[in-house]
Order: C-alpha cells, then structure tokens, then sequence
C-alpha cells in the first residue's frame, strides 16, 4: 500500500531523507508548471518550486494531518510566487523561448498522432500560452490549479484563501478571456 | 481542419453562448498546453537545500540558547554579589549563595541539554553533522569553560565574605 502524504510529511519531520524526497519527486512537476505559468520562465520556476520545498520542509512541524498536503503545499508556493511577482515585472517569454529551455511535451494518449496533429497542437498551444500570459495572475493561477493540476474549487479557495464563489468567478473571466484572445488569433469560428 | 481546431471552435463557441458544455470543452483544449518536466537533479539539490537549511536553524538556536544562559548566569552572578554588598545580612548572603550555586547547576543542565542537541543534529543527517559539530563543538565547550569557571570564582568570593559565615548549610 503506497504511504499516505501525511505519513511522508511525518517520517520527514521525524529526519528521513528517503520520506521527504519522495515527497519532493511526487510534486516537483506540479509545482514548477504552476510556477511556470505565473513567472514565464522554466529556471526561475525551479528556483521558486525549490523555495516552496524548502519552506514547506521547515515548517513541517505546522503541518495539519488532516488537511491534505497537496493543498498546503500549493498554499505555501502560491504566496513565495506572489511575493516574487509583486517584487519584481514579469515579462512574458514565448512558448518557444521555454521549449528551448528544456519543455517535455504532453503525453499524447493518441500515440498515432500525426505529424500534422502535432503542429496544429503546438500552434495551439503556442497560442493558449500567449493568451493566458495576458490573463491577470491571479486568473491565471486558478486556470492553472484547477484545468492542468485537476484541484477543486474548494481546494483552489483554500489555497488562493479567496471565497469559492471568487474561485469560480476568476475560472469564469479567464475562459472568457481566453477564449476572446484565441478568437482574434484565429482559433474561434470563422464567420459566415 | 484538425481536430485540435475543431475542439478549440467549439469550446469558444460555447463559452461566447455561455453554454454549460463549455467547461467540457476546455478542459480537452487545456490538455494541448506541454507540461514541463523538473531538471535531472532537481529532487536531489531540492532535499539537500532543505537539509542545510534545517541544519542551519538548528545552530543558530543553540548559539542563542547558550548565550542566553551565560547572560542569565552573568546576572545573577552579578545580582547576587551587589545584593551582598548593598544589604548585608546573612539571609541575602544566603539567598545570593544559593542562587550562584543554583546558577551553576543550571548552566550544567544547559550544557547537559546542548549536548543532547548536538546528538539530535548528527542523527538529522550526514550533511548537518559535517556543517555543525567540529567548530561549534569547540566553540561549546570553551563557552562553558569560561562561564562555568567565572561562576566558580563568584561563588569562593561570596564565601570569603563574613557576613556569609551565618547558619552555613547551605554553604557548598
């Protein structure tokens, strides 16, 4: 039976190496991509992924068990990435930019997809990366916890500390938005 | 036209309608974005960072640990010899005696519990142990060595004092 995050996070405190890197491997990924998507840069989204470790290690002692750790980490890395975006201007960098910087891609469940498929998905994605880079922050991060990390409102609430119905509306307007950019990009239906 | 386009059409067309299929619809867009994979050893600097860090914390908490017991020790070392000089009278004398003794005792427990702290940081870790015993050890031990020593040499000059030469069991 594979440990609990709670018993990790315990085994941790209590000075276990192998608990608390276990911890790290299970949501590096998740954290540097939220990261990613508020700071538009792969290497400082590690630096800000490895603070919120770091941080989330030395108060493992504050740490309720009964509250889920994916929760109370992203707590913990949404406010070292605020305080970062409120430090400094954060300017955009293209998909290409973080492709060359080392991206993998999606895992494609279609593993027949053509080459053609995979341009369009990459153009798509381009797109999608330039539209939400023009969606508040705040947005953005609800976007990004909730469509691509699969949290629920409830969770996004508690880690944003905002009231769900403020989550629900921050999902709204950013599809909203998203969907008015692709549209001028060329991506919505075409009129007759 | 792909399908990627096609999914995209129809998700901006359902969320200009605001049609309850929306959210559907742009969960499968969503998916075409790339996740980013973390750096080879990002897991292996990410614990050793926070190992450090724990190790670091640690040592600065016993330094000031010790340094507030030297502080309370010098107080009352310093209290206890104006108390004999302002008010004489074997009760204070006494009381002073007791509380330099006293002080002595605790600088020991203090001691006695550094060390323990010192055990606890070796188990926390190869790492930590390399970054916090060799010097602090030293650095410990000459601490106490001064303190405890300074102590002791209040305690015999209360007790050459005469006014101390009272109802002496308490006396060590």
């Amino acid at each position: 039976m594979p440990t609990s995050d709670a018993e990790l996070a315990r085994q941790a405190l209590a000075g276990s190496h192998d608990a608390f890197s276990a911890l790290v491997r299970k949501y590096a990924s998740a954290a540097i991509n939220v990261a990613a998507r508020l700071v538009h840069d792969r290497a400082l989204a590690e630096e800000l992924a490895q603070e919120a470790f770091v941080k989330a290690f030395t108060r493992l002692g504050t740490y309720d068990q009964e509250r889920r750790f994916s929760s109370w980490f992203f707590q913990i890395l949404h406010n070292v990435s605020v305080d970062y975006l409120r430090r400094r201007r954060v300017d955009s960098v293209s998909l290409d930019a973080l492709i060359s910087a080392g991206y993998a891609g999606p895992t494609d469940e279609n593993q027949a997809s053509s080459p053609e498929t995979e341009a369009e998905r990459r153009a798509l994605a381009a797109a999608l990366t330039d539209a939400l880079s023009g969606v508040r922050w705040e947005f953005r991060e609800a976007i990004i916890l909730r469509y691509q990390q699969g949290l629920s409102v409830g969770e996004i609430a508690e880690i944003l500390e905002v009231p769900e119905g403020t989550v629900k509306t921050y999902l709204h307007r950013a599809r909203k938005e998203l969907a008015v950019s692709l549209s001028a990009a060329g991506w919505g239906p075409s009129e007759h | 036209m792909g399908h990627w386009r096609t999914r995209t059409k129809d998700w901006v067309s359902n969320e200009h309608l605001d049609h309850r299929c929306a959210e559907d619809a742009f969960v499968y867009v969503f998916a075409a974005l790339p996740t980013i994979a973390p750096s080879e050893d990002f897991v292996r600097r990410t614990v050793q960072t926070a190992w450090s860090a724990r190790a670091r914390r640690r040592a600065v908490a016993r330094r000031v640990a010790i340094a507030a017991s030297l502080l309370t020790a010098t107080a009352a070392g310093v209290l206890a010899y104006g108390l004999t000089t302002v008010a004489s009278g074997w009760p204070v004398a006494t009381i002073a005696t007791v509380a330099a003794s006293s002080t002595v005792s605790l600088l020991m427990a203090t001691a006695a519990s550094i060390e323990w702290w010192a055990a606890t940081a070796r188990a926390s870790g190869q790492f930590a142990s390399i970054l916090s015993m060799p010097q602090t050890a030293v650095w410990l031990l000459a601490l106490e060595f001064v303190g405890g020593t300074a102590l002791y040499a209040l305690h015999r000059l209360l007790r050459a004092e005469p006014v101390v030469r009272g109802p002496g069991p308490l006396c060590l």
